[in-house]
């Protein structure tokens, strides 16, 4: 019988990213991400959309601690 | 050769430290953000009689002194986990460039958000779940162990969650497991013996908030789904559901939180509370964790409150 985190757990496909937002460039100097189209920061632009969520997703810090 | 006054480690999918390097660069701070993702594109050489650490970046030049340095944003982990099956390239990698970053701490002068000591005790939930409880917080009874504490009743549900995130790689699958809400019954009938678990009295009807706290600022904000409180783990819910609502905290909570800050030496965490009628619960703390999506979604400029945090304002 599988302990009960793994038994409970979530399954879900390892997700394919390669770390770079679509139409993006980060730009060592300034420490962000650039939208190629406006040349304004990601983060602040609506295009692309910033990806912001919880779990399985890009933000990092809680949720890949250790990796 | 530029001299920082913030260094800002972080890796580049962690898109939240973006927001931050915008607004030193809109205050004409010298900062430098460093990927951990991007090191071996780096070169670095720390010089320990000067102690300075010069990074050659692209065709720059940056110096950062024990001297010069004023403050540090550590966005990066304290644990190292072996997760996944690692070529002998990426061990070495990961050992060796881990042990580099919790390194940084000879840069003893600085004000570090959070100081990956400090971040290293208050991971621990066990502390945690104490320490609030000492200091007035209600907490939900908790019992931590392999084995199941007495009196659980078969009818009555609890809480079951990992003393540390549950992140599991099973071939190509990745595994999370959230908070999860089981009868004693099924308790009765799982696997526990091989692994401590942290088992809790079940809050409900609760709603949920997440506090997330920079120095003096306490941004609290609850967790609505489809406008209501949320049964078990928000987590589990999908994203366009769920709202965040900025709201206000009662004195004597937010006096317990900055207690708590205190206590665990954090300047920055992202706290779980759990509203139940007028009384607050004590969930857990994070001191390293996500606060991006607030920003967006409820208007909190955590940013902002980290920027001034790291000037010292």
């Amino acid at each position: 019988m599988a302990h009960v985190l793994l038994d409970q757990a979530h399954k879900y496909d390892v997700p394919v990213f390669d770390g770079i937002p679509n139409g993006c460039v980060f730009s060592q100097s300034k420490g962000y991400w650039i939208s190629i189209t406006t040349g304004q920061p990601m983060m602040e632009g609506k295009d692309p959309k910033p990806p912001v969520s919880k779990k399985c997703d890009r933000e990092s810090g809680e949720d890949q601690k250790g990796e | 050769m530029n001299n920082v006054t913030c260094l800002i480690v972080s890796s580049t999918i962690d898109y939240s430290t973006d927001l931050i390097c915008c607004e030193m660069e809109r205050r004409g701070c010298s900062y430098l953000r460093i990927n951990r993702d991007l090191f071996t594109q780096y070169k670095i050489n720390y010089d320990l009689d000067r102690q300075a650490m010069v990074f050659r970046i692209e065709e720059n030049e940056y110096m950062v002194s024990n001297e010069g340095l004023q403050s540090v944003y550590f966005r990066a982990p304290v644990f190292f986990r072996y997760s996944k099956e690692l070529s002998l390239d990426d061990q070495l990698r990961r050992g060796q460039w881990s042990s580099f970053i919790r390194n940084l701490i000879v840069f003893d002068r600085a004000r570090w958000i959070n100081h990956p000591v400090a971040t290293y005790k208050a991971e621990n939930k066990m502390l945690q779940l104490q320490m609030a409880k000492k200091i007035g917080f209600n907490i939900p009874r908790s019992f931590i162990g392999n084995c199941l504490p007495p009196h659980i009743q078969d009818n009555n549900f609890y809480i079951v969650k990992a003393l540390d995130t549950p992140v599991f790689y099973d071939g190509a699958q990745e595994m999370f497991t959230y908070s999860t809400a089981m009868t004693g019954a099924q308790l009765k009938e799982s696997e526990l013996q091989e692994a401590p678990v942290i088992i809790q009295e079940y809050l409900k009807p609760k709603i949920d908030l997440r506090v997330t706290v920079v120095e003096n600022h306490i941004f609290p904000a609850e967790i609505h789904y489809h406008g209501f409180g949320i049964d078990g783990d928000w987590r589990k819910k999908d994203k366009e559901g769920l709202t965040y609502l900025p709201v206000q905290l009662p004195d004597e909570i937010e006096y317990r939180i900055h207690h708590l800050m205190d206590e665990l030496g954090l300047r920055f965490g992202g706290i779980d509370l759990a509203k139940c009628g007028n009384q607050y619960f004590f969930i857990e703390i994070n001191p390293t964790g996500e606060w991006g999506w607030l920003v967006r979604t409820a208007g909190l400029e955590i940013h902002k409150a980290i920027a001034d945090a790291l000037e010292g304002i």
